[in-house]
């Protein structure tokens, strides 16, 4: 009997190393590429992105998730600025010999790397940019997994058109490429509704002042305020906002990024009944597979960083565009043709929803992530729908 | 809401003058521009906020200005005084300065933009038809308290008049009798002082970044050309001028140009007025 | 004998270089040079006729927008890199039309003045330039790196050769030399001071605009963060790091300015790199005041 047992074990113990063989790094490694900004002023959404990478590579190594590669990250900094995303590109193809791409957090550094991988032909994935249209400009290398802004703006107007009573509504956007976008959709979208524009003002993004257009809205008095102003100057904004007392209903497009944003203005962001749209926020509505991966994150960002980290879309983006790395590398290995065909075929389901691309190799909107959050005036969020 | 723009302009206005009459006085003294003068604002910002928990908010600006004039006498030593004759090399040094600093800040407190919450910011008070914060209510307050400060110690004082005789001709001040270097690295401290004091001051409006005070001096640039290099009052008067115009420009015509408006007014002053409205009273060796 | 083949036997052996460098370290250099040339116009407007500038990123911006515009719209890219600098050249002569009656540190704010107004135009006319969103794919691919660092270098040492010309031999450098030192007595001797600054402004923005066009040309994405103030400033450093009126020097400090923090990447990938960064350009102006290019002017003797 001891010697059956013991043979069965000897078996099992010779079995389990060549099966570990036959997982990942049978068939070699694949260096990925990540830009993410590291220094300069959206590093610190950036840090955490990177680790949020990480735990994906692991996750991918541990569990084979690659079809028997091996993934290894090579990390460029690319600090939000198109200039360094050119360079970082060119160096991590070059230097650093990646097979592929993902990146950047900045549209117009997206834009950069995209021309990069274009010329170069290696593979992109656009992850957190939400700019129209990378991927289908910049040609058949790039693919663009994030939510693309005319997307989310076309669910924004459902939910104003849905929830909020008005006739008139101010358009204040910073002249970045969402602001702008936004207000070109916008502005077209409340016209169809037979909405009345009574205040339209484009600001500069480096203005902080904020007090001259505030001054202007009472003067129009509209039902309502949408904005598109990106994470600081929202902050700016909203606390200006408050301040002048205004009690027009505020509403804003995606940016001010979820709990970090509350640390900053909760109580005036409450006080106004801020309500603002989010590719994700952590909260009891989250699905599994999210409370999982917030888990993994916040853990793994205190032991590193040494501070509580509340989790971002740009995090959860990060980690999902690894795990699409993986698992078109599974389907068509990482060779550019085999890749990208097997890109434009993916249809995964990972922490933001459900991945699917279309002709242009933009991600279609309706498997992802998309909520509504309102700030309650005690600083601390709802979600709305 | 004509009064609130005129409200908003003079918001606008002290903040500019603080970090303008310290670009102006290096200026005049050292003639060479201090690159470094926004890093000074935001330095300042930063000292107040971490010092805020331990000595409240007015011992906070008052710490700020401290660390600031040690701050000064560092940027005199290191970007100003080597550089006396060849003043573009200063310059470039107080760039190079500003980008230390900026990276100093950024690994000491890192560079998420933080809330600097002072209990001034919640209450607001409504004169008629215009809606002010305490808080912004206090920057033109304060800054009007140091300017007038830093005006009588100009116009009154012996070190005022030290600064204006080495203004004008450093070479004679210094032979008869005056410490140039001294001099200098006093119009760097103040300098530095107002501008922390603008940082401290304009800090709790609008978050706080390693990144910021870059506007801040480039419309403090503007004003020095309309009120003169060198020149304090013309200094405070063009800033006056700046934060109206941007103010007013802002709702009447674009808030897309705003920093345009500031240099595109400037730029037409200086079609018009070669030497600034305020020209400065520098004869020319023939 | 010598003094002329030290610089050919220089030009060849860099032409080589790319034959042992890997392809990153290619496209640094081509950069850098691309900003030397931004440098020069420095050399020329700063350094020989001593005129302030801290807008020279709108005149680059100018001729990157062109080209990039143009280009994509279907123009030949020689074409509109030409017209680039043709643009940047007007611009140059209508901001010295006021600008040369400023002095000193008017000029220099007034010039950064210009440099703002540029950047934001670029940033607002939206339908022209895209604005924010940026301007991809400007088809003047095909060419690979090692043709493109050949270009640059003979474009580079034809510009050095043009600007120690003007410096050395020519009428012209004289008299931007005299109004650099003494205006007046240049104006008692009966020159127009005011003709030579414009021309002094027209060519050195002619010179920054193709640095633009070049630019554009190469790395085939444009927008309008990459021709903000900082970047004059940064212009500016370099000048000043390399020697003000040294246009090699300016070619070295570019190199050196755009490789070293590269290589401060093993510093790790944050502010540290920076730092060390700022501190070399402090070192230099301490103990270098004439910058690079004085160096090399006293290893000479």
């Amino acid at each position: 009997m001891k010697s059956h047992f013991a043979a069965l074990a000897a078996a099992l113990l010779l079995a389990a190393p060549s099966a570990a063989s036959a997982q990942a790094g049978s068939k070699g490694t694949v260096k990925v590429g990540i830009l993410l900004p590291l220094t300069g002023n959206t590093a610190w959404a950036g840090k955490t992105n990177r680790i949020a990478a990480t735990i994906a590579a692991e996750e991918v190594n541990a569990q084979d998730l690659a079809g028997g590669y091996k993934i290894e990250l090579a990390i460029g900094d690319s600090q939000c600025e198109p200039r360094a995303a050119h360079d970082q590109a060119e160096r991590l193809i070059s230097q650093e010999k990646v097979q592929l791409l993902i990146g950047e957090w900045c549209s117009s550094a997206s834009v950069a790397a995209a021309q990069v991988a274009s010329d170069e032909k290696v593979p992109l994935l656009v992850n957190i940019s939400t700019a129209d249209q990378i991927a289908g400009d910049a040609g058949p290398y790039v693919f663009q997994s994030s939510m693309q802004n005319r997307y989310s703006q076309q669910r924004e107007a459902a939910l104003l058109a849905k929830d909020f009573k008005f006739e008139s509504v101010a358009i204040i956007v910073e002249n970045n490429d969402f602001g702008l976008t936004f207000r070109k959709n916008m502005v077209a979208l409340m016209q169809k509704a037979g909405k009345k524009v009574v205040l339209d003002v484009t600001q500069d993004r480096n203005d902080t002042n904020w007090y001259a257009t505030i001054t202007r809205i009472p003067a129009s008095k509209p039902d309502l305020v949408i904005v598109s102003i990106s994470a600081v100057q929202a902050a700016n904004f909203v606390k200006q906002y408050a301040e002048a007392g205004i009690t027009t209903p505020l509403f804003s497009d995606y940016p001010p990024p979820p709990r970090i944003f509350e640390r900053q203005v909760g109580l005036q962001a409450g006080k106004i009944g801020l309500v603002r749209a989010s590719f994700f926020v952590t909260s009891e509505t989250n699905t599994p597979a999210q409370k999982e991966f917030v888990a993994k994150l916040e853990a793994r960002a205190q032991k590193e960083l040494n501070e509580a980290h509340d989790v971002t879309y740009w995090d959860v983006a990060s980690y999902d565009a690894v795990r699409l790395v993986a698992d078109a590398i599974k389907r068509g290995g990482p060779q550019a043709d085999g890749y990208l065909k097997a890109m434009a075929a993916t249809k995964a389901d990972l922490v933001l929803g459900h991945y699917e691309f279309d002709e242009q190799r933009g991600a279609r909107p309706d498997g992802l992530n998309f909520v509504f959050i309102r700030t309650k005036p005690d600083g601390s969020i709802e979600v709305v729908q | 809401m004509f009064e609130q723009i005129v409200v908003n302009g003079l918001v606008l206005s002290g903040g500019y003058a603080l970090v303008a009459v310290g670009l102006t006085l290096t200026f005049g003294v050292m003639r060479m521009v201090n690159f470094a003068e926004g890093q000074s604002v935001m330095i300042g910002a930063f000292v107040a906020y971490t010092a805020v928990p331990y000595v409240g908010y007015v011992g906070a600006i008052a710490a700020a200005m401290a660390v600031n004039a040690g701050l000064g006498v560092i940027l005199e030593r290191t970007a100003f005084r080597p550089f006396r004759g060849v003043e573009l090399n200063g310059l470039i040094a107080s760039m190079g300065m500003s980008i230390i600093l900026v990276n100093l800040a950024e690994l000491v407190w890192g560079t998420t933009p933080r809330p600097f919450e002072t209990i001034y910011n919640e209450t607001s008070i409504t004169l008629g038809t215009v809606g002010i914060s305490v808080q912004r209510l206090l920057c033109v307050a304060a800054s009007a308290a140091l300017l007038l400060g830093l005006w009588w110690l100009v116009q009154y004082t012996s070190l005022g008049r030290k600064f204006r005789a080495v203004s004008e001709d450093h070479e004679t001040a210094s032979a008869m009798g005056i410490d140039v270097n001294q001099v200098s690295r006093l119009a760097l401290v103040i300098g530095s002082m107002m501008a922390a004091a603008a940082g401290a001051l304009a800090g709790p409006v609008n978050m706080i970044a390693p990144d910021m005070g870059r506007t801040e001096m480039l419309n403090a640039f503007a004003a020095i050309i309309l009120g003169g290099f060198g020149n304090v009052n013309g200094t405070i008067l063009g800033a006056l001028l700046i934060g109206m115009i941007q103010s007013f420009a802002a709702v009447y015509i674009s808030n897309a140009y705003s920093t345009s408006i500031a240099f595109g007014l400037l730029v037409l002053t200086l079609i018009f007025f070669p030497r600034g409205l305020v020209p400065e009273r520098v004869d020319e060796n023939v | 004998m010598s003094r002329r083949v030290l610089p050919i036997a220089a030009v060849v052996v860099l032409a080589g270089l790319p034959l042992t460098f890997g392809a990153f370290w290619i496209n640094m250099v081509i950069t850098a040079l691309i900003f030397s040339l931004a440098v020069f116009s420095i050399n020329l407007l700063t350094g020989l006729t001593g005129l302030l500038s801290f807008g020279q990123a709108g005149f680059v911006g100018i001729g990157a927008y062109t080209l990039g515009v143009l280009a994509k719209q279907g123009y030949p890219p020689m074409l509109a890199g030409f017209y680039g600098v043709l643009l940047a050249m007007l611009c140059g002569f209508l901001l010295g039309l006021p600008a040369a009656r400023l002095k000193g540190h008017y000029l220099a704010i007034g010039t950064l003045g210009f440099g703002i107004l540029v950047y934001q135009l670029l940033t607002n006319s939206v339908d022209i330039t895209r604005g924010p969103m940026g301007l991809i794919g400007i088809p003047t691919g095909g060419i690979d790196k090692q043709t493109w660092y050949l270009i640059m270098l003979a474009v580079c040492v034809a510009m050095l050769a043009a600007l120690a010309y003007i410096d050395r031999y020519s009428a012209l450098g004289v008299v931007l030399k005299m109004v650099r030192h003494d205006e007046i007595a240049a104006q008692a001797s009966g020159i127009n001071t005011f003709a030579v600054k414009l021309i002094a402004f027209t060519v050195s923005a002619g010179i920054a605009g193709l640095s633009g066009a070049l630019f554009a040309a190469y790395v085939r994405f444009l927008t309008p963060d990459l021709f903000n103030e900082q970047e004059s400033f940064r212009y500016m450093m370099m000048a000043v790091v390399g020697g003000i009126g040294s246009p090699l020097g300016g070619v070295v400090a570019s190199v050196m300015l755009t490789m070293i923090p590269e290589g401060l990447r093993a510093l790790g990938e944050d502010n540290l790199r920076l730092l060390v960064y700022g501190t070399m350009v402090l070192f230099v102006l301490w103990f270098l005041p004439t910058g690079i290019g004085g160096l090399v002017e006293r290893l000479r003797k």
